[in-house]
């Protein structure tokens, strides 16, 4: 790249503007709300019914045993 | 609804998620990779910086989230009639003997990005590894880094990788290659998900300690955090009057999100019939979002900008080059480079094989309902498949063109082409209303309305848009203007050695005339080119207008590498052959299946 313009760009952009300070904060925020809204409801969820829990163990993959 | 069986319903597959939250871990762990944290920064900063982030939320709203939210649907769906595997989900939402046949794109993607993204995958260990040893160490040098990424990866000829000197970090691709079998032959649940959760925190660990430490650091030659942040969000509103923004914006939500790579459709089919998957695709989603805005937009761009100031468009345009050569340059001046580019290269290696772990179980599904194979038969054959096309992308290292080859027509183009077809597969066959219903089932939050009408009106035409634009620009070659020559020099355009006039003005606009080019008519009357001493065009010249001699520069589009580069074309045949045993492979499981009355055509499930 041509100094020249290299140095333009680094002193055009210099800083965080106003405006760049915005675009940062609203995003990260959006982001930040929306994946801690999504987890709160996952992690708050009631509990599965102990009759319907299927932990590893008791899991038959019908394809682990008897190999071919 | 129970999760039993009904009397005369095909019986589901015996894999499935131990938990909610596992099985989010693992579909956020198969969108969450190198694109996060090197092609987001990279794509944003070159598209209006801080601006680049409305058609990126737009494009989330309008076209990520509800192809997610379809993928999910689709594939519990599958999941409850009995199919973990696309050609077998494709059936039973469209019971006609063709819909299995596009199952067969939904195999090869994640089976060819497999065999090249372990690859990348075993660049990254090793460069952890590089940074522990010290070696990666070599000062502010960028010519340094530009030679090492070479060598280790060998670009410099096809088979470089093999020689001495070389092979030691074959053994690093032999370990991670067989690692993500052992994590994909101990399955589901025992296997990726129990992976992905202890992965996907420490990945979060790994990024937020790297975060502080660029947003810790002083300046460097004048450049601050401050300028650094303000390089990748200070926003360039003049940039969203540009189409290219709103493409690159669309195709970085596209591939951020996994969506058409085939892996969620699969992943889904193992929920129970009552799981919820609205809630679950969001939250997914969300995860994937939080560590490419808030961890790839704050770390990468800000770091290297701090450094090495402005970075060119190459660098930008190219993962490869951000991440493996300016990075490391990056690293190499900074405080406690050594750890922070262990940490660094250790979280992209754990985010690779969180995504190349899913790569493998859409294969595995198939081989196993489509044949009947267990677990340990189908692995094998995978394994065999995967590690030739592997062999294949380590021995045609030159340029890495195979690799390329890969990555763009298969990563890229048939991950376009799948989504289109699953987006038309649910709103125009499975249909909207019955989506609704399916992806009501066991919801924790309903999708509104809208969203259904978007997938069956939106969602199809935004893709075939971005889709003939992507390939307008990628496959196609074309002439671009870059610059004029005055009307004047018409008469030095003759036969032969350029005059020093026109290569005065050449050089005037930074056109490098290479020593014993010459002027020549590509065909007669045709536009003049000047050519090297190989015979390859340098530039043209277009038909004089008012601007002057338009001066053309031409950008070979990837139809034309294909057909001038022997290892691309050889990448290309290799896939074309892994599809013909894939459509094989459909056309005798879609037999079986017919014969074992688990899929009957014709009848609506």
């Amino acid at each position: 790249m041509n100094p020249l313009i290299r140095d333009l760009a680094c002193n055009l952009l210099a800083a965080l503007t106003p405006q760049g300070w915005a675009m940062m904060l609203v995003s990260i925020s959006v982001v930040l709300g929306l994946v801690s809204y999504c987890l709160y409801r996952v992690l708050t969820l009631p509990p599965v019914d102990v009759q319907d829990i299927k932990g590893p163990l008791e899991i038959d993959t019908r394809d682990t045993t008897d190999a071919d | 609804m129970s999760n039993a069986p009904q009397p005369g319903a095909p019986e589901p597959s015996g894999e499935q998620w131990a938990s909610r939250i596992g099985v989010i871990l693992a579909v956020a762990g198969s969108a969450v990779g190198l694109g996060n944290f090197l092609r987001f920064p990279g794509n944003a900063a070159q598209n209006g910086a801080g601006a680049f982030m409305i058609p990126y939320f737009v494009s989330l709203l309008v076209l990520g989230i509800p192809l997610c939210w379809a993928e999910w649907t689709m594939g519990r769906f599958g999941g409850r009639k009995g199919f973990n595997s696309a050609p077998g989900v494709f059936s039973v939402i469209w019971p006609h003997p063709a819909a299995k046949y596009f199952g067969a794109i939904a195999l090869l993607i994640p089976l060819v990005i497999y065999m090249y993204y372990v690859l990348i995958e075993a660049w990254c260990l090793g460069y952890a590894i590089n940074y522990l040893t010290g070696d990666l160490l070599k000062g502010s040098d960028p010519k340094a880094y530009n030679s090492f990424f070479g060598d280790f990866v060998g670009a410099g000829s096809d088979g470089a990788l093999l020689k001495a000197g070389n092979r030691q970090w074959l053994w690093v691709l032999g370990g991670v290659f067989v690692l993500n079998f052992v994590l994909i032959y101990r399955g589901v649940s025992k296997g990726i998900e129990a992976f992905c959760k202890v992965a996907m925190p420490v990945m979060a660990v790994l990024a937020l300690i790297v975060l502080v430490r660029v947003l810790t650091l002083g300046e460097h030659d004048g450049r601050s955090v401050l300028d650094g942040l303000g390089y990748m969000w200070n926003p360039d509103f003049e940039k969203l009057k540009n189409p290219q923004t709103w493409l690159a914006a669309s195709g970085q939500i596209f591939f951020s999100l996994s969506v058409g790579f085939g892996i969620i459709v699969n992943y889904a089919s193992y929920l129970k019939d009552e799981d919820d998957v609205v809630l679950s695709g969001l939250t997914s989603s969300s995860m994937n979002e939080f560590f490419e805005v808030c961890l790839g937009g704050l770390i990468t761009i800000p770091a290297a900008f701090i450094f090495l100031g402005a970075l060119d468009p190459g660098t930008l345009d190219s993962s490869f080059a951000l991440g493996f050569k300016a990075l490391p340059n990056v690293f190499g001046g900074m405080w406690g480079g050594r750890v922070i580019g262990f940490m660094w290269f250790f979280m992209l290696f754990v985010a690779a094989i969180t995504s190349s772990v899913s790569m493998l179980q859409p294969v595995i599904a198939f081989f196993e309902e489509g044949f009947g194979l267990k677990r340990h038969a189908s692995a094998a054959i995978l394994g065999l498949i995967s590690a030739m096309g592997c062999g294949f992308v380590v021995w045609f290292s030159k340029d890495l063109m195979v690799l390329d080859t890969f990555d763009f027509w298969v990563g890229s183009v048939l991950i376009f082409l799948l989504a289109l077809v699953q987006s038309i597969l649910y709103g125009w066959i499975f249909g909207i209303k019955r989506g609704e219903e399916e992806s009501n089932i066991g919801a924790h939050l309903h999708i509104p309305r809208f969203v259904q009408l978007m997938l069956k009106y939106v969602v199809p035409v935004y893709l075939l848009v971005i889709f003939t634009a992507f390939c307008w620009n990628n496959v196609m070659s074309h002439d671009i203007a870059k610059g004029s020559l005055d009307i004047a020099l018409s008469a030095d355009l003759e036969p032969g050695a350029p005059s020093a006039a026109l290569t005065a003005a050449l050089k005037k606009q930074d056109f490098k005339v290479p020593a014993e080019a010459i002027l020549q008519q590509a065909t007669n009357g045709g536009p003049w080119e000047l050519v090297a001493a190989d015979g390859k065009q340098v530039l043209a010249f277009g038909e004089p207008n008012d601007a002057g001699i338009p001066i053309l520069t031409h950008a070979a589009g990837r139809l034309e590498t294909v057909l001038e580069s022997e290892s691309a074309l050889s990448a290309i045949i290799f896939v074309g052959l892994v599809l013909a045993f894939l459509l094989v492979s459909i056309n005798i499981a879609g037999h079986r299946w017919v014969a074992e009355g688990k899929l009957q055509y014709g009848k609506s499930s």
